[in-house]
């Protein structure tokens, strides 16, 4: 029962946005990542104190899984088929149908149960996003966005990936996008989308989100001076730079990827404020990293004294170098 | 009107604001905002080339800016940094995972607790990944609970930790 549609694999940066732009790509509507990721609104800053991961509070970069698909259907007007299931049987024996149908599609998959990621990477994260393109000698042919070659998985370890337990359970979520035009008028979805943004990263309405929620995240490094545990310290500086750093996050807590939005953006419409925007983007993606070096130094000295404050300037300086960009962005005429 | 537009802006954190925007809407490009950062922009030359373990010889995408100021995708073998916060919290599960080893060998916990940590999981997790409560859980590592535990429960514990239940009663493993 082999079926192996030809598709042409490409690394991105993130796994949500590097499988909606490659779905969107193959049916038809060449369209980069860094688009997906700016039109969907996918950048954001969110300190959540109160909802913990191994008893550390929730910090990202981006808006929570299954943004980017929701808002590219919202702001494309591209519809997406998608479904759940209950029975693991009926999500395989669909997977195949879809398959034989010669569509390639998205799927939510636990990086735990993938057996192709390297063993330090796998944690119970349940919400990574994969295209299944094929089946060939009774195992799935697999373009995982972020690996840099295609992989094959065998159904039974696809199973346990689809239908992990726990925080945002994937429960066989599959997707592709259905009536996809070949060209698409982006300068509405575009000025929508960025001053969307800027509204959430300055005028969120409470101190956890956007701008303020950096400057809050800052005020708890400082705090951390008094904190009598240094293990806790350690991984708490550490777990920041892991959200920021790692695996899907293209560097710099996806500032940069955004950075080349906005350049894309002001191609697009021929505006040179985006492609200013752009620049002031990329320092403050460049703060994100310095801010990522300084509180990888001090989790890795154990025992010497850490200067929080300068770690929490840093956050602060990033977070008034966000202000500025957005500020700008918000202020800025939209006619050439 | 002008009198309260004044009031609103009284507070001194708005109008610093305001300056701020408007250096950046009237500065020339690249001229830095007040406070910018002097180091270099990402650029593709300068992305870290580090060949971390922790991505296990596997590459990264990276937005980063060639020699004309586009942004376009590179590969990178891992940062410095990644690797240094992924092996702070390896080494946190691991030191868990060993201390876990001897209470069990000392008749104090039950190995699950042990295969929990070397999983990279917290009892909240395992209790996620499970499908149980955190309280369940927990009472599973009493040694005596656990002993009682039915072949169902076990085989589910053994599944998730990739072993079979022989292991996981055992503590079979290498340290």
């Amino acid at each position: 029962m082999d079926s192996v549609i030809p598709f042409p694999h490409r690394q991105y940066a993130h796994c949500e946005s590097g499988v909606v732009a490659a779905l969107l790509t193959h049916y038809g509507l060449a369209i980069s990542e860094p688009l997906v990721f700016g039109i969907s609104g996918g950048l954001t800053f969110a300190y959540i104190p109160f909802i913990k991961i191994t008893n550390l509070p929730i910090i990202s970069y981006r808006m929570f899984p299954h943004a980017i698909i929701n808002g590219i259907q919202k702001r494309l007007g591209i519809r997406f088929r998608t479904r759940t299931y209950r029975d693991p049987q009926k999500a395989h024996g669909d997977l195949v149908a879809r398959l034989s149908e010669g569509r390639v599609v998205g799927l939510q998959t636990s990086v735990y149960w993938l057996p192709y990621f390297p063993d330090e990477m796998r944690f119970q994260f349940n919400a990574h996003n994969l295209i299944v393109y094929g089946m060939e000698d009774g195992q799935f042919l697999v373009s995982d966005p972020i690996a840099d070659h295609l992989v094959r998985i065998a159904p039974a370890d696809l199973e346990n990936a689809r239908f992990a337990k726990g925080t945002l359970a994937p429960r066989g979520f599959l997707y592709y996008p259905e009536d996809v035009p070949s060209s698409i008028a982006l300068e509405e979805p575009i000025r929508k989308a960025i001053r969307k943004t800027a509204q959430m990263m300055l005028y969120a309405p409470v101190p956890l989100i956007g701008v303020k929620g950096i400057r809050t995240l800052a005020g708890r490094i400082e705090r951390l001076r008094r904190h009598p545990d240094g293990r806790y310290v350690r991984n708490f500086l550490g777990h920041i730079v892991r959200m920021q750093e790692e695996i899907g996050t293209g560097g710099g807590g996806f500032r940069f990827m955004y950075a080349a939005f906005l350049q894309e953006a002001g191609d697009t419409l021929g505006l040179p404020v985006l492609k200013e925007a752009s620049l002031r983007m990329t320092e403050s993606g460049d703060l994100w990293r310095t801010f990522a070096l300084a509180c990888a130094r001090a989790c890795k000295r154990k025992g010497d004294p850490v200067d929080f404050t300068a770690i929490a300037d840093l956050a602060r300086q990033c977070a008034d170098f966000e202000e500025q960009v957005f500020r700008m962005l918000l202020r800025m005429e939209w006619t050439a | 009107m002008a009198k309260i537009r004044q009031l609103c802006y009284t507070c001194a954190h708005r109008s610093r604001i305001d300056r701020f925007a408007d250096a950046g809407r009237f500065a020339a490009p690249g001229t830095a905002f007040p406070g910018s950062p002097t180091e270099k922009s990402m650029r593709i030359d300068e992305t870290p080339q580090d060949h971390i373990r922790t991505l296990g010889g596997e590459t990264k995408a990276l937005y980063v800016l060639d020699d004309n100021g586009r942004y376009t995708t590179a590969r990178t073998t891992g940062w410095e940094v990644e690797e240094i916060v992924l092996n702070q919290v390896i080494e946190d599960f691991r030191a868990k995972a060993e201390e876990a080893r001897r209470r069990v060998l000392a008749g104090e916990t039950s190995p699950i607790e042990y295969y929990m940590y070397r999983n990279w999981m917290d009892p909240l997790t395992l209790a996620q990944a499970m499908g149980l409560f955190r309280w369940q859980v927990r009472r599973h590592f009493r040694p005596a609970v656990f002993a009682r535990l039915s072949e169902t429960r076990l085989r589910a514990y053994a599944r998730l930790f990739h072993i079979d239940v022989p292991t996981l009663k055992t503590l079979k493993e290498d340290p």
